[in-house]
């Protein structure tokens, strides 16, 4: 029992650098706000007061107590373009890691309201974005690479350590493992990933072919290689990627499974929220070093620009003293 | 870290834990059986219930589209594709929840509650004050992919395909 604890201690509060957390907030709520712009051409439709749902039926249809700001509010053009409004900048604020928790419980009750006022317009891709932004809420992911953690450098206000438990990384890597898991699941259970013919009617469908390659599409060889490795990938990547050693191939293998799908399929955003969430699977350490170089980089940019010497300066020394405030 | 916030933060990592496998198994048995309700109430009440089809059991086998085909009353009648056709470039991202709801929902049997709101909305969408609309039908139009065969794999650009129609629902506006 007490090796146990000591395990699941080490595996969900040791102190990690929080750099990873803050990229992946930063490449993940930049997806959402990409799929926020697409959606605004669809506010009428789908959310207004004459949307393609009444309100009176989505509370007809989807009975259970549930999130959404839709239900406290008379439904009118006025509060559908506000919350979106309010969405919009929370959005924003979450990107930036400006004031980065309340922003993110901002957009989390924003994007459930919308989510919730139409539930049948949603897929996996909603909620995924759901999931991960609960869970983001309660990460340290505002601790740097942030306007908070450069704002802490002048007001206690917003100080915050760099190295922060793991739990919260954790918790999205095991819901990540989850998903993958739960798809090799039940595509067991189907007779056409068994036989190995998934693929052919995955690709056929006319709505959701993107790019084509016929020479492996119109192939039996190929065409049971991709099903039967569409399954073995999900299940290293739900089981696999959790060995030190396999780690890094499964992740880089995920990446390209994604961008292959992407390519051959019309599915917007999946692939790549999906893609966004491999990189968690990298350890903080990884990911505070390519922060780093990343950083280190823009500032040998700067220093070879031509912008003058006392701008040059206050801007290495606000990107140089942004990555250094200590614990 | 304070030993009271490690407790709390394990209880928040059990539950969350919790609600994971307990929305995610079968109910096998009565006690997994109550806890799975209680679990997919909470995970409902955070819009956070598991759905990860990816093609799972089997991806679809056909294509789908519904359209709302209008009859006025001077005689005409209209086709609509029910999709609404995005243009630009974020066309492909805002066309994927108009599929969803049409290809994926509105035709489906167990979601029937949704042609009467989709028939008022498109009554307001295409009325003509001086040409009142007499009646409004949604149908669905659909094409089966022609079975796999090891034989022979038809070409991608030319798998033939079974064209069917139905009718999901037909309203007249006097009633």
């Amino acid at each position: 029992m007490n090796t146990f604890g000591k395990y699941w201690n080490k595996f969900f509060f040791e102190e990690k650098p929080t750099e990873g957390m803050a990229l992946f907030r930063i490449i993940w709520i930049g997806l959402i706000l990409m799929y926020f712009i697409a959606d605004l051409g669809n506010v009428q439709d789908f959310y207004g007061p004459h949307a393609l749902i009444s309100l009176h039926t989505t509370r007809e249809q989807f009975p259970f107590i549930h999130a959404n700001l839709f239900h406290m509010f008379n439904l009118s053009y006025e509060f559908t373009y506000g919350l979106i409004i309010v969405y919009g900048i929370s959005l924003v604020m979450s990107l930036f890691g400006f004031l980065t928790r309340p922003a993110l419980i901002v957009a989390l009750l924003c994007m459930t309201s919308l989510h919730q006022r139409n539930i049948w317009l949603l897929s996996s891709s909603e909620l995924l974005m759901r999931t991960i932004t609960l869970l983001l809420i309660v990460s340290p992911c505002g601790h740097s690479l942030s306007i908070d953690s450069f704002l802490g450098r002048f007001s206690p206000g917003f100080r915050n350590k760099r190295n922060w438990p793991l739990w919260s990384l954790r918790i999205i890597q095991i819901q990540i493992s989850v998903i993958y898991l739960w798809t090799v699941w039940h595509k067991l259970k189907g007779e056409t990933w068994i036989e190995g013919t998934a693929v052919y009617y995955a690709t056929r469908l006319e709505d959701l072919t993107n790019f084509t390659v016929p020479f492996l599409l119109n192939s039996l060889f190929f065409l049971k290689l991709m099903t039967w490795g569409t399954l073995l990938i999900e299940f290293s990547l739900g089981f696999f990627i959790w060995f030190k050693k396999m780690r890094k191939p499964i992740i880089i293998t995920g990446m390209i499974f994604h961008l292959c799908i992407q390519y051959f399929m019309s599915i917007p955003f999946f692939e790549l929220f999906m893609i966004a969430l491999l990189v968690n699977f990298f350890t903080p350490e990884e990911l505070k070093a390519f922060a780093d170089k990343t950083i280190n980089s823009f500032i040998e940019g700067i220093q070879e620009s031509t912008l003058g010497t006392e701008i040059k300066e206050k801007i290495i020394r606000t990107l140089r003293g942004q990555h250094e405030t200590a614990n | 870290m304070k030993r009271l916030t490690k407790y709390f933060l394990n209880t928040l990592i059990l539950m969350y834990l919790g609600i994971i496998y307990f929305t995610g198994v079968p109910e096998t048995n009565t006690l997994n059986s109550r806890v799975k309700q209680k679990a997919m109430n909470v995970a409902f009440a955070v819009g956070i219930w598991p759905s990860w089809s990816m093609f799972a059991p089997n991806p679809i086998k056909f294509d789908s589209k519904s359209f709302v085909e209008v009859t006025y009353k001077n005689g005409d009648i209209k086709e609509y594709d029910v999709e609404v056709e995005p243009k630009g470039i974020l066309a492909p991202f805002r066309k994927a929840r108009w599929m969803k709801y049409s290809q994926d929902n509105l035709r489906n049997p167990s979601q029937r509650a949704l042609l009467n709101p989709a028939i008022q909305y498109f009554r307001k969408k295409y009325e003509n004050k001086t040409n009142p609309i007499v009646s409004l039908q949604i149908k669905r139009k659909w094409a089966e992919v022609h079975p796999f065969s090891d034989q022979s794999i038809p070409s991608i650009y030319k798998t033939p395909r079974v064209q069917k129609n139905e009718v999901l629902i037909t309203k007249k506006m006097e009633d």
